[in-house]
């Protein structure tokens, strides 16, 4: 879309964002924006084995900015015209005293020039027949019933998002970003009543794709939406079978995929512009320093198209790039906002989001990875006496000022004498951020990206992320199970 | 970060009233949206498309933030929000077809656009016989408050200024306590106002508003190698009902002081008692497995357990909608039906589900008036002001009571399982020995099951904090995992 088709969807014209803008320059500060946004977006979810409800919104609105130094004046409304946006300019002003004649700014005419995650009218999952998404919804529900009559209730949901972005920022371009966002979440419970035992799990993916993209072949070679309706069944039953986890310290393999949560949590946000600016992350001062096994390279890479964490330009109109955090277990970089990169005297890293235009721009990861090593996942099992094999996890936290960190096992299995054995209940696992890569010991070679599930919470914003993890070997990670007695080391 | 939500840890303590509202107060009116013609335009549309039933809402509010960090402000942010939301009903074979819509576009053309659209999307959803809007609880319930004070004119013309002095007071007062506070991720006042407006298509109106505000703040302390944070916060309707910015600063001052000099300690099996603030955080593991949604999808450890003893005959809880002045107070559910007090747990027994009209009617029970509505979507039940109730003992004399053991004093990530009923939950907090506290531990998890922990609750304090929508008193359980080096 260009800039002066968004600019009429919004019923703006190029001149009210050079009023908006000469309004904050009226003052002396260091960098502003303007950053404008139309979210319509649709959710419809079975529910025993009925599509009860369905949903349809469309939210839109404004945020204007004003940076002076480490201080930001920031003020949003939901009603875009003339008189809102010069009124939120006047307040976001204020957060600088000392006057200036910048006067009126004159903007370029610069768009994008890539296009990630290009959508056909056609292709769109928000504006696709209601019908095709019901009868995926009813499809996921008797395949996940199908799976074994111990599956007592599936829930599934498909939603869809456009999210149209306009940004106009203090050095004078107008960026605008088509965002498409669609994803199928599938959950089930099953149980055994003769065990007395009930357990849920929950699998789905989807990404900036069209809708066709869902019934392509995914894992397991069959289609996507198949794929994450039969992971979610045969996770919920197999857990019917779990024993208790073991409580205390062992060594961990991590299977490839969405485990990347653990680079996510234990260095990603430790890794933030902001915290380090200001020095209160675990990771503060550690540029050059050895942070992990040579073993290990970390990237946040926004640029992989249609990609559930990527983006064209970030929520402040710089591109994104593939930003080494740590290579060869050196720590490379941090990803950067505006502000963040100015006042560290870096360069930004594309990497300034925000959830919605009520919020401000913080430094964020995109999609988080480690490259892939030498090692065959197979000898890497086979490389540990006694611990857990975990392949899949719900969600996880960090406190970035001490660097611990947690995530929570969805699917994990004992290994015994190098063999994977009984599935264990869900236990919390807990580790030391600047710690925990450092006890890297296998990388395998097979480096995947998770399925497209992700959401990432700080301070209260939550925007979509991606992870990736090939297979690889953790020593003396703490799991929180119940069984003392099976505690075990290497 | 998680498949659901998750988070960098500082989320959720800043929230602004956006969903369903406390009663108002007559008088000031806030606002420049008319609400009630809004909604009204709104349930035209809905009939005209062939609606049956259909109820709207009209919200907006105005909110300011200052944050301060190291003695200088930071950020200032001023929000302006306003949303309409519409859930319409539609007669089906064997019952009601539902769908829902929202927007910030309050405009004519917009509302016009959408309800049409979600006729009919409504028409292509499932009928469910289970559907539709309560027939009756609307009157108020005998001994209701008449006003629960939700509206406070001193946080509505709150100057900026003495909002910036209160943050600024409040950072300080915590990097005043030591020298060892070389650092901070800032304090924060912010306070605002939101208004709401219900109406549906059988004529039934009401409105509610309320202020807000909040003061927090975060210092960071250092001590050799290791660097350790926690905060602080107070909020409230009104602005006197605060803690000082002082009382604010000190607390978060010992407790992220009180972390430094962390250790692993031992794998073992011990007595964790968990501090008042945290222990407010397991209500959730009873309430929101007691919920409605949960109960009738066969989807809780709480399944069967109704009139059966679920907890230790100390543990109480009630959920109380009627505080005048109670963070998530109010006359009227979201539903529209009268609220009333209800004990959920008594003496360790369990005496009700949370029910809205839907979740009730699958489970052959009245409503328990619980019910929450934001704009985007229908009606979920959900608890009001929830509390544990006090025990008869100090938190001192808990502790002292306590020979070797865990004192949990914070949380980072994990928790309870509300389906399979298992608990597992990164923590920090400080080690009991002989009766005394002896060091802080970190990098830690506790673990056990829902039933047995609230079984094996064995001492309670009386330390509850009232101030707060969910709330409980610092309690013990007998015996838990705590999973280290």
């Amino acid at each position: 879309m260009d800039t002066t088709t968004a600019l009429a969807r919004f019923g703006l014209d190029r001149e009210v964002l050079d009023a908006t803008l000469g309004s904050l320059f009226e003052r002396r500060i260091d960098d502003a924006d303007v950053y404008i946004e139309h979210v319509e977006s649709e959710g419809l979810v079975i529910d025993e084995g009925l599509v009860k409800k369905g949903s349809r919104s469309i939210h839109q609105g404004f945020g204007v900015r004003a940076v002076v130094g480490d201080k930001t004046g920031y003020a949003h409304a939901d009603v875009i015209d003339r008189a809102s946006l010069l009124e939120a300019a006047r307040a976001a002003r204020t957060i600088a005293t000392e006057s200036s004649t910048g006067g009126t700014r004159a903007l370029g005419s610069a768009h994008g020039t890539r296009d990630l995650y290009p959508i056909r009218p056609e292709g769109d999952p928000l504006t696709q027949d209601l019908g095709a998404k019901l009868a995926l919804l009813e499809a996921i529900d008797r395949r996940a019933r199908a799976y074994d009559p111990r599956i007592t209730q599936v829930q599934a949901s498909f939603a869809s998002e456009r999210r149209v972005v306009l940004v106009a920022t203090a050095d004078g371009r107008v960026v605008v970003d088509v965002r498409p966002l669609a994803r199928v979440s599938v959950s089930c419970i099953a149980v055994d009543p003769a065990k007395g035992q009930r357990q849920s799990a929950g699998a789905g993916g989807g990404g900036r794709w069209e809708f066709p993209v869902f019934f392509e072949q995914g894992a397991g070679g069959v289609a996507h939406w198949e794929y994450w309706t039969d992971e979610a069944a045969r996770r919920a039953v197999l857990l019917l079978d779990a024993v208790d986890a073991p409580a205390g310290s062992m060594d961990v393999v991590l299977g490839p995929g969405w485990p990347g949560i653990l680079l996510h949590e234990a260095v990603g946000h430790g890794l933030e512009g902001d915290f380090n600016r200001k020095a209160t992350s675990a990771f503060a001062g550690m540029i050059g320093k050895q942070v992990a096994s040579p073993l290990v390279t970390v990237i946040d890479d926004g640029t992989i198209a249609t990609r559930r964490g990527s983006l064209n330009v970030d929520d402040e109109g710089t591109p994104t790039q593939r930003n080494v955090l740590i290579e060869n277990g050196i720590l490379k970089g941090y990803l950067q906002d505006r502000m963040n990169a100015r006042l560290m005297g870096v360069a930004a890293t594309g990497s300034g989001r925000r959830e919605s235009y009520a919020h401000m721009p913080l430094p964020r990861m995109t999609n988080t990875f480690m490259l892939s090593g030498q090692d065959a996942p197979e000898d890497i099992i086979k490389s540990v006496r006694r611990g857990i094999y975990a392949v899949a996890f719900g969600g996880g936290q960090v406190d970035i000022t001490s660097g611990k960190f947690t995530f929570s096992g969805a699917e994990a299995y004992l290994i015994e004498d190098g063999k994977v054995t009984a599935p264990v209940r869900g236990a919390t696992f807990i580790g030391n951020g600047p710690e925990v890569l450092k006890r890297v010991v296998a990388v395998g070679h097979d480096l995947s990206l998770d399925e497209g599930v992700g959401t990432c919470g700080k301070e209260g914003q939550s925007v979509p992320v991606g992870v990736g993890l090939p297979t690889v070997r953790v020593n003396d990670i703490t799991i929180g199970g119940v069984n003392v007695a099976k505690r075990g080391g290497a | 970060m998680s498949g659901a939500n998750g988070g960098e840890g500082l989320q959720s303590r800043l929230r602004h009233p956006q969903e369903d509202l406390p009663a108002a107060a007559q008088g000031d009116t806030a606002g420049s949206i008319d609400m009630a013609g809004r909604c009204a335009f709104a349930l035209a549309v809905a009939k005209k498309a062939g609606a049956d039933f259909a109820d709207a809402m009209v919200a907006g509010g105005r909110s300011t933030s200052v944050k301060v960090r190291l003695g200088n402000v930071i950020e200032v942010v001023q929000s302006r929000d306003q949303g309409l939301g519409i859930r319409v009903l539609v007669a089906g074979d064997g019952g009601l077809k539902t769908a829902t819509t929202s927007t910030s576009d309050l405009g004519d053309e917009a509302i016009e656009r959408l309800v049409t659209a979600a006729v009919a999307m409504a028409r292509r959803t499932a009928a469910d016989p289970f559907a539709g809007p309560p027939e009756s609880g609307f009157e108020p319930e005998p001994g209701a408050p008449i006003d629960l004070e939700t509206w406070d004119d001193e946080v509505y013309r709150l100057d900026p200024d003495r909002a910036l002095q209160m943050a600024l007071a409040t950072e300080a007062a915590a990097l005043g306590v030591d020298a060892r506070f070389t650092n901070s991720e800032g304090g924060e006042m912010s306070w605002g106002y939101s208004e709401l407006h219900v109406t549906d298509s059988n004529g039934r109106g009401r409105g509610k508003r309320a202020t807000s505000a909040s003061l927090w703040t975060t210092p960071v302390a250092e001590d050799g190698p290791g660097k350790q944070r926690d905060y602080w916060w107070t909020s409230g309707r009104w602005l006197a009902d605060l803690e000082s910015p002082d009382s604010v600063g000190k607390k978060a001052a010992a407790r992220t002081l009180r972390r430094l000099g962390a250790r692993k300690p031992e794998t073992a099996e011990v007595p964790v008692i968990f501090e008042a603030p945290i222990a407010s955080g397991l209500l959730g593991s009873i309430s929101g497995a007691a919920n409605g949604g949960a109960i009738y999808r066969d989807s809780s450890w709480l399944c069967g357990k109704l009139g059966q003893t679920i907890a230790a005959s100390g543990v109480t809880l009630v959920d109380n909608p009627w505080i005048v002045r109670g963070a998530a107070s109010r006359l009227f559910d979201g539903e529209g039906l009268a609220t009333r007090p209800m004990t959920l747990v008594e003496a360790g027994v369990l005496k009700t589900w949370v029910l809205d009209t839907y979740s009730g009617k699958k489970l052959g029970l009245p409503s328990t008036r619980s019910a929450w509505r934001g704009l985007g979507g229908s009606p979920s039940p959900g608890t009001s002001n929830l509390w544990m109730n006090n025990g008869d003992e100090s938190l001192e004399a808990l502790i002292a009571g306590t020979k070797t053991g865990l004192f949990v004093t914070g949380t980072v990530g994990g928790g309870a399982n509300t389906v399979t009923g298992d608990f597992s939950q990164g923590v920090v907090g400080l080690w009991i020995e002989d009766g005394k506290i002896a060091y802080p531990v970190e990098e830690i998890t506790i673990a056990s099951t829902l039933a047995a922990m609230w079984s094996a609750v064995d001492g309670i304090a009386n330390d509850r904090h009232p101030g707060r929508a969910t709330s409980a008193p610092s309690f013990r359980i007998g015996k838990m995992t705590v999973a280290g080096r």
